[in-house]
């Protein structure tokens, strides 16, 4: 654990170094910002003060957000070496990879409670249901985290950051969006029910309602697992 | 600590980067590599640091196979690889300080290491510099710096003197002499006058395969044949030419000028005294008869041209 605090803290402290971070944030928050307080699709459209327009915009920009927060990782160690200067150190391939995705889920955590005046607004204007509110968070976080995931493993085997923005986003596209309408538009049930049950909205959207089902929460760990997994594959077959 | 590499080999794709090559260094012993480009120096090293995992073969330091403890030998082993990657947007302070943490040297000594290391590197005046700022010598500084700060036992340098102006190389080849001593050293160059400089013993790779290993001068003399020059007075340079052509063990006679040729023998041969019978017999004096030393260049060019 304590080269994975290590790893921790030396990419947090590059990524709040850099200024794509800010403008990232800032562009984040004044989408958010925006659909929440100001569209048709927000609070006071709807005279309601749910943070449900929040979460869901929030799903949307993670979409995009988390790859290009993620692109840089492993993409660019391997592009400039520092992979090599990493695994000639005493450090694991399981710990570079903890250390990475860690400090993914870190960002994650750091939006979200970014966005915790938005809920504190909502209590002041109107009765906001706060356990739904806490499962949107959670629902969030993990959603986040499976992001998180399925980009290190982009960025693991590209050679440079634009393409593991865009396999990034293209693969939690189709988990996001395109399993789902495989699903509607698929006859076969069984292939029907598969396609659902791999929808990362099948398993969001009820959380974000605030109902918690412990199968959403094994979908999203399993989800991250497998892809902190194919993401260790990738080094490793690296190194042989 | 010793390091024993064992059989290994390396293949990528089709092609053999590293075939079936052993060796081992001592501790106080400090080993070079040369080879050509694409000899597979680079993919040794990287094997012995366990980056790389060997296709068959193993590496053994003090006895434990790099492939089941590398977690545990990588904290003796400190090295400096060839294109040297750095955290660019780190400073140099702070990279040393990652990279001692990561070698889990105790948090009150880090200060002192670092403070060290800059100071035997000398990087006093860039310390506060990122490393994006630095000259690719000064890069190359912190590349040793952080192969250093741990004290390993075992030092690996790929290409160390690369970037570095003449006094710096100097200050290098010192550094690596010295720590030399009491460490287990490997390092490959394409300069083979620092091989010769630091190194005790030269391993000459070429398309992945030893094709020599010894000390500089074993490599001179194993190469099989000894050159001499010989200035005579009293003759006709034509008639020595063919008289040396004809005394048995001559294996190669040139003209080098009107009184002076040059003859290659095999280096087991007592040639002298046919020498000097010969020139006894035609009435020539012998004014220079000088034993060639062959360059380790000569041997390396011999060894690696196809």
């Amino acid at each position: 654990m304590r080269i994975v605090k290590i790893l921790i803290k030396k990419e947090l402290s590059n990524a709040l170094n850099s200024w794509t971070l800010y403008v990232g944030l800032m562009v984040f928050f004044c989408i958010c910002g925006f659909y929440c307080w100001m569209s048709d699709a927000g609070v006071f459209a709807h005279d309601l003060a749910s943070m449900t327009p929040c979460f869901n915009v929030i799903k949307w920009i993670f979409i995009f957000i988390l790859p290009a927060f993620a692109m840089r990782s492993i993409a660019e160690e391997k592009r400039y070496g520092t992979l090599e200067f990493l695994l000639t150190k005493p450090i694991r391939t399981n710990q570079l990879i903890a250390g990475k995705f860690l400090t993914l889920v870190a960002f994650v955590i750091i939006i979200l409670i970014l966005t915790l005046p938005y809920y504190f607004t909502m209590i002041y204007l109107g009765d906001t249901d706060s356990g739904q509110a806490l499962c949107g968070y959670m629902g969030l976080l993990l959603a986040g985290t499976a992001y998180g995931s399925i980009s290190l493993f982009s960025s693991s085997v590209s050679r440079n950051s634009i393409s593991a923005f865009l396999l990034g986003f293209i693969l939690i596209l189709i988990f996001q969006f395109f399993f789902g309408m495989i699903s509607e538009i698929t006859n076969n049930y069984i292939l029907s029910e598969i396609f659902l049950y791999l929808s990362i909205d099948e398993h969001l959207d009820p959380l974000l309602r605030g109902i918690v089902d412990s199968r959403d929460l094994i979908y999203f760990l399993s989800l991250s697992a497998i892809f902190l997994f194919l993401t260790r594959m990738s080094i490793v077959k690296m190194r042989y | 600590m010793d390091v024993v590499v064992e059989n290994i080999s390396k293949t990528f794709g089709t092609q053999k980067a590293v075939d079936n090559v052993s060796f081992s260094v001592r501790k106080g012993e400090v080993l070079g590599i040369l080879g050509p480009n694409g000899a597979g120096k680079t993919t040794i090293m990287r094997i012995i640091t366990g980056f790389l995992f060997a296709g068959s073969g193993n590496v053994f330091i003090n006895d434990l196979p790099i492939n089941k403890n590398a977690y545990k030998l990588k904290h003796y082993i400190g090295y400096l690889s060839e294109n040297n990657p750095l955290y660019e947007e780190m400073n140099v302070i702070d990279l040393l300080k990652f990279i001692a943490n990561i070698h889990n040297i105790p948090r009150y000594k880090i200060p002192t290491r670092v403070l060290d290391m800059i100071r035997i590197c000398g990087l006093e005046n860039e310390k506060h510099k990122t490393i994006r700022e630095l000259s690719k010598g000064y890069k190359q500084r912190v590349g040793l710096a952080q192969a250093l700060i741990h004290e390993p036992e075992i030092i690996i340098l790929d290409e160390p003197t690369t970037g570095l102006d003449p006094n710096q190389i100097v200050d290098i080849r010192e550094l690596i002499k010295e720590i030399g001593k009491e460490k287990t050293i490997i390092l490959s160059s394409h300069i083979l006058a620092e091989i010769e400089a630091t190194c005790n013993r030269v391993i000459i790779l070429n398309k992945g395969k030893i094709v020599a290993n010894g000390t500089s001068s074993e490599l001179r003399s194993t190469n099989g044949m000894k050159t001499l020059h010989i200035r005579l007075e009293g003759g006709n340079i034509n008639d020595m030419y063919n008289a040396f052509s004809k005394i048995e063990n001559v294996k190669f006679v040139d003209i080098l000028d009107n009184d002076r040729i040059s003859i290659q023998v095999d280096t087991e041969t007592d040639i002298e005294k046919d020498i000097f019978d010969l020139c006894n017999r035609f009435k020539w004096y012998i004014k220079e008869l000088s034993p060639i030393e062959k360059g380790l260049e000569d041997i390396f060019r011999q060894l690696t041209q196809n």
